[in-house]
């Protein structure tokens, strides 16, 4: 099996059927990052695409001083945070045009958790902390990289990630529970 | 009591993602000792931890698919969006060309009659029939 650097030199040739097999080997990482930040939205898929796209463009300029799998996910780490902060001034702009003091409508799928699965829960559990938290414990916790690592890919001091890493673990322990009362 | 018990609770969660000093750790380990609920918390908390590590989005098999297929459509957007960039110094640079070709006749034919921009003027009226007759 070859190996990434080979891969990535065959790709920078030309070479598409290299660059699918990486797509192949790290899109789940990716996918996952993604979609804990986001949820099972129709954008997760695009955001997801894009990493690979833009990973592509910059296939020259990948030096390999982090692992490739790190290299992708902070990119989708940070498209995701755009694309949660799109999502917020498209929501602000929607209600500034109503006018109207409406509570917005989410839907709420936790109605039923005996239907769910364990990876629904997880995923709905992660969607209602804060995208700061969010993106900490999908890093730390889903994607298994350390406080220091996850410090440093979101340019956090560590302390401020531990400590936020302890509310959200508290936070989600809550959420898990009130769906397991229901 | 409970302010206790939350300052055990953060020193536990603090022990899943860090080390503890050695006093800490004694401290720890001692309330675990002593106490159900907390040794209850750390087990709920382990559970979590594990059902996040081992969660993954539902497989997705024609991804890979689809991002080759972006990446085709993208490398014709780039191609597209080149030629538009290009285009105006493409054109400044033939229209400066021009200019100086005509500038050029201009000054070594004194004006800028059609003849003497094609340059029939130089041609001998025999030499155009024999060029025409030979297909040319």
């Amino acid at each position: 099996m070859r190996t990434d650097t080979e891969l990535i030199a065959l790709a920078s040739n030309g070479d598409e059927n290299a660059f699918r097999f990486l797509v192949e080997r790290y899109q789940q990482q990716v996918r996952a990052t993604v979609v804990g930040m986001l949820g099972e939205v129709p954008e997760a898929d695009d955001v997801s695409q894009s990493v690979f796209i833009r990973f592509y463009k910059s296939l020259d300029k990948f030096r390999g001083e982090s692992g490739l799998g790190t290299y992708l996910t902070r990119i989708a780490i940070n498209l995701s945070l755009n694309e949660l902060k799109r999502r917020q001034r498209r929501f602000q702009r929607f209600f500034s045009i109503q006018k109207e003091d409406r509570v917005m409508e989410i839907p709420d799928h936790s109605e039923s958790p005996e239907r769910m699965e364990t990876r629904d829960l997880i995923g709905q559990a992660l969607q209602r902390l804060e995208p700061d938290f969010r993106a900490i414990v999908v890093l730390r916790l889903v994607e298994g990289y350390s406080v220091k690592e996850t410090a440093k890919m979101l340019e956090l001091p560590m302390g401020t990630v531990a400590s936020r890493l302890a509310r959200a673990q508290r936070k989600l322990k809550e959420i898990l529970n009130n769906f397991s009362e229901k | 009591m409970d302010r206790e018990y939350e300052k055990m609770l953060e020193l536990l969660l603090r022990s899943l993602d860090e080390t503890l000093s050695p006093g800490e750790l004694e401290q720890l380990t001692e309330a675990l000792r002593q106490s159900d609920r907390l040794r209850q918390e750390k087990a709920t908390l382990l559970k979590m931890r594990q059902q996040l590590a081992e969660w993954q989005p539902a497989e997705d098999t024609g991804f890979s698919a689809r991002v080759m297929q972006q990446l085709g459509k993208q490398a014709e957007e780039d191609l597209s969006a080149v030629i538009v960039r290009l285009f105006p110094r493409v054109a400044a640079a033939c229209v400066v060309v021009l200019f100086l070709a005509l500038g050029g006749i201009y000054y070594t034919e004194g004006n800028l009659m059609v003849e003497n921009i094609i340059g029939v003027n130089e041609m001998l009226m025999e030499d155009a029939i024999i060029l025409v007759d030979n297909g040319y």
